[in-house]
């Protein structure tokens, strides 16, 4: 292969990579957060009754 | 903004981004002119630039919200700089990843301590020290307080970037944009720019909206939790 679009591969294969990492990780803090929540309701409400 | 809005936002701007991101892709890969000298790797221009000017974008964000929190300080300022520096971050560490890959068989070199290559890493240490300063302060209002005051002096270094190769000599070739005379594109370069810039846009935008409905859930947990000690 040309060095020249080996380079453009990894370039694009890079940066893509990254952008997809963040937003998985994003997605799995999302998660996260939102699973905490949903128990501390769960344990209000319960606490409420 | 309510959550289903920021839901229906959400969903529109990821077809958005999907559509101009493929596309965009096609373009600069098969439609795109070849560049002379370069040849082929000189494609690797519809990812650089893009990115570089995302990540200016978004640190004037965080410049904008910093400054609005300080008037106002009110934390929502606080959750949009936060997500703006990171989502500039992100991009930033996308030039440097593309700038080595593109100097290589260009320069004969991964990397020189030019005044562009130095100022643009100083920036992206400068916000990852950003993101690190909020790890290590517990406090919302004091984190906010110290953060603001770090992405406000941050952005000094953001014209110093664009500036860099205008007021020094560097390796960096010279500006393609606004550069003076005999700088210019060829116009089928520029459709490709900012195709590029636009697919890449939408994207950020949508990354900015899940970063800040991030901190969003995590006040609502703390102020729950508060509540739950009471």
């Amino acid at each position: 292969m040309e060095i020249g679009l080996k380079h453009l591969f990894y370039a694009f294969a890079l940066v893509w990579a990254l952008l997809l990492g963040y937003v998985l990780h994003l997605a799995r803090r999302q998660k996260h957060l939102a699973d905490e929540l949903r128990v501390l309701k769960e344990n209000l409400g319960r606490r409420a009754d | 903004m309510s959550d289903s809005a920021r839901h229906r936002l959400s969903q529109v701007l990821f077809v958005v981004a999907l559509l101009l991101v493929v596309s965009a892709w096609y373009y600069a890969f098969l439609a795109a002119p070849t560049e002379r000298t370069m040849g082929t790797i000189q494609r690797i221009f519809y990812l650089h630039l893009p990115s570089a000017f995302i990540s200016f974008l978004a640190f004037f964000v965080v410049f904008v919200a910093s400054v609005g929190y300080l008037i106002t300080r009110r934390l929502t300022w606080d959750w949009a700089a936060v997500s703006a520096a990171e989502i500039g971050t992100i991009f930033c560490a996308a030039v440097l990843i593309t700038g080595p890959l593109w100097a290589k068989p260009v320069w004969g070199i991964w990397w020189t301590w030019d005044a562009r290559l130095t100022t643009t890493l100083i920036l992206f240490l400068l916000y990852v020290g950003y993101l690190m300063l909020r790890l290590y302060v517990p406090d919302s209002q004091r984190r906010a307080r110290l953060a603001a005051v770090v992405g406000i002096i941050g952005f000094v270094d953001v014209p110093i970037v664009y500036m860099a190769n205008r007021w020094w000599r560097t390796q960096h070739p010279e500006p393609v944009i606004a550069g003076g005379e005999g700088s210019g594109l060829d116009p089928r370069m520029w459709l490709g720019v900012l195709w590029a810039f636009a697919g890449l846009l939408s994207f950020a935008a949508l990354l900015f909206l899940q970063r800040y409905r991030l901190e969003s859930l995590r006040a609502e947990l703390l102020e729950l939790e508060r509540r739950a000690r009471v």
